[in-house]
């Protein structure tokens, strides 16, 4: 488990500190206060030796694009001389440090000089990410290299030296596209699809069951025939993701952008609930973003019943207050968030 | 923004609706203060989080609590040191008022007991006095929270006026029966003044 976060220059942060985590970790704040850079820095802290983890989290915001602008967008300021740095203390501690690439080739192509393009001719451009486990004595290097001009094809290298140990899993705030078959299969060899029903029907109490048929994950709501679970409502989609995304990440980190997404307010309470539930059995640890209150409501709500109560210490919240690209985090733990909620006073 | 933590249990007392009444008395815009109910004086290092959070966000925290006097361990002196050393101990910064008057023991009650118009209703004055000393010693008085609640209540008052009563609505805003340009209420008047000076105040 990661116990602290230190960011320098990503994205919008330009100095950021987070320090006590918990199990569950859930981060709130005005828009543009930080949020979800601090969950794409553990998520390219957690697989700091994947070069293309920092084109991922442009993807997981719908930006598809690596001309060597868009990579400039994950520094600070939109200037690559800050070089990005992420560390976490923890179990184990971590340092990752990003830098820009950017080199022109002496080899002219004959291609290019027929079409007289010689200024940009031999242009690589990409990035570089050394990294180290513990004390930094052996720092290990990746990179991502990307010829201008041939953006769909970057080569990329990473240190054979280093074998990653954590697995992580980020769930953007539009959902993950991804397929949840895999994960829901695993969850069905390890005999657990009981638990997930259950799970589902406290929001939806028609579910009737759900199934793997072939590669499609189908659920019986009382109709004719099952229906594919892409069919089902937001809410439960979201639900299911959470609860196999967990599963999958068993003993690593799970990464959710605004957690609350297509969930009602009345659903809060069952999500926590769930979460509490499977991050603990599965040794999971999580982050979560919100801007919704309703959220800590829920959270509050559930931990403030006796069977939940033993997992008080298990969770945290974070309000993160970004000046200047500093970003302050104020940690609430549940005596003061519980306090906070039963006084209204205001948090978000 | 400006916090204003006071005492109460919530928003539907006395002591936090005499306040934004007074606030707004003085030409304060409401939307530039939020007044914080913290449930009893000892929850303010629960309220730690709401103090730093304010402060980076560069609002001011304005503490104002019964100065209380000894015979409840407190006194304007003692109780002022006490949360001094306690803000000390949270880290968190905060300038502090006690009632009455920032200088004296006391508490919201002895400031507002100043405020009810004696000089129109003495009569009811009168006439608590001697009930309190018909009551005898078998009885706890002085009742100070009793009587400005029996004060109110004993007015003409309509069933629209009556229902709010309970919500901490006592007609603070009526200057028929509070005045709220009594010279008790100068300094606090002065100590707020102080952190709405970028606000428009008319008073």
């Amino acid at each position: 488990m990661f116990n602290s976060l230190q960011i320098d220059n990503l994205r919008g942060v330009k100095h950021a500190e987070l320090k006590d985590f918990a199990r569950v970790n859930l981060l709130f704040g005005k828009n543009n206060c930080g949020k979800s850079t601090v969950l794409e820095a553990l998520f390219l802290i957690s697989g700091q030796s994947n070069p293309t983890l920092p084109l991922t989290i442009n993807a997981l915001r719908n930006h598809n694009a690596f001309a060597e602008r868009d990579l400039v967008t994950e520094f600070y300021n939109l200037d690559a001389h800050n070089k990005i740095v992420i560390a976490v203390k923890g179990d184990q501690d971590r340092w990752l440090e990003i830098t820009q690439i950017v080199s022109n080739s002496n080899t002219v192509t004959l291609d290019s000089l027929v079409k007289g393009d010689t200024a940009k001719t031999g242009k690589h451009y990409g990035l570089k990410l050394n990294y180290s486990i513990g004390n930094r004595e052996k720092i290990y290097s990746s990179q991502i290299i990307i010829k201008e001009g041939d953006e769909e094809n970057g080569r990329i290298s990473i240190d054979e030296r280093y074998s990653e140990t954590i697995y992580s899993q980020y769930i953007p705030s539009g959902g993950s596209q991804s397929s949840m078959y895999e994960e829901f299969a695993r969850i069905v060899a390890n005999k657990k699809e009981g638990a997930v029903l259950e799970a589902l029907r406290r929001i939806d109490p028609t579910i009737k069951d759900i199934q793997l048929v072939g590669e499609e994950i189908l659920v019986d709501i009382g109709a004719p025939r099952r229906l594919p679970i892409n069919m089902v409502g937001d809410g439960l989609r979201k639900l299911l993701r959470i609860i196999v995304s967990i599963h999958r990440c068993r003993d690593g980190i799970l990464l959710i952008d605004e957690i609350d997404n297509g969930l009602h307010f009345s659903a809060m309470k069952v999500l926590w609930e769930v979460i509490l539930d499977a991050s603990v059995e599965n040794n999971v640890q999580l982050f979560a973003t919100t801007h919704n209150i309703d959220s800590l409501k829920g959270l509050n709500l559930t931990l403030s019943q006796p069977e939940w109560g033993s997992l008080k210490s298990e969770v945290c919240a974070f309000k993160l207050i970004k000046k200047d690209g500093n970003v302050s985090a104020i940690r609430y733990d549940y005596p003061s968030f519980n306090y906070s909620i039963n006084q209204e006073l205001e948090v978000r | 923004m400006i916090n204003i933590y006071i005492e109460s249990k919530n928003r539907s007392t006395p002591e936090a609706v005499f306040l934004d009444t007074f606030l707004r008395s003085l030409g304060i815009d409401p939307t530039a203060y939020a007044i914080i109910p913290l449930n009893g004086k000892d929850n303010l290092q629960n309220a730690r989080n709401q103090f730093l959070q304010n402060t980076l966000e560069e609002g001011v925290n304005l503490i104002v609590f019964d100065a209380d006097t000894s015979e409840n361990l407190g006194g304007y002196a003692s109780r002022r040191k006490e949360l001094e050393e306690k803000l000390e101990e949270l880290g968190s910064e905060a300038e502090i008022f006690l009632f009455p008057n920032n200088s004296e023991d006391g508490d919201f009650e002895t400031l507002l007991e100043e405020t009810a118009r004696k000089d129109s209703f003495s009569r009811f004055f009168d006439c608590f006095r001697d009930y309190e000393l018909c009551l005898g010693e078998e009885y706890i008085h002085p009742n100070r929270k009793g009587k400005l609640h029996a004060y109110i209540t004993s007015m003409r008052l309509s069933n629209t006026q009556r229902k709010k009563i309970g919500s901490g609505y006592w007609l603070f805003d009526e200057d028929r029966y509070w005045n709220l340009r009594a010279e008790v209420l100068r300094p606090l008047a002065t100590f707020l003044r102080k952190y709405f000076c970028f606000h428009s105040i008319s008073g």
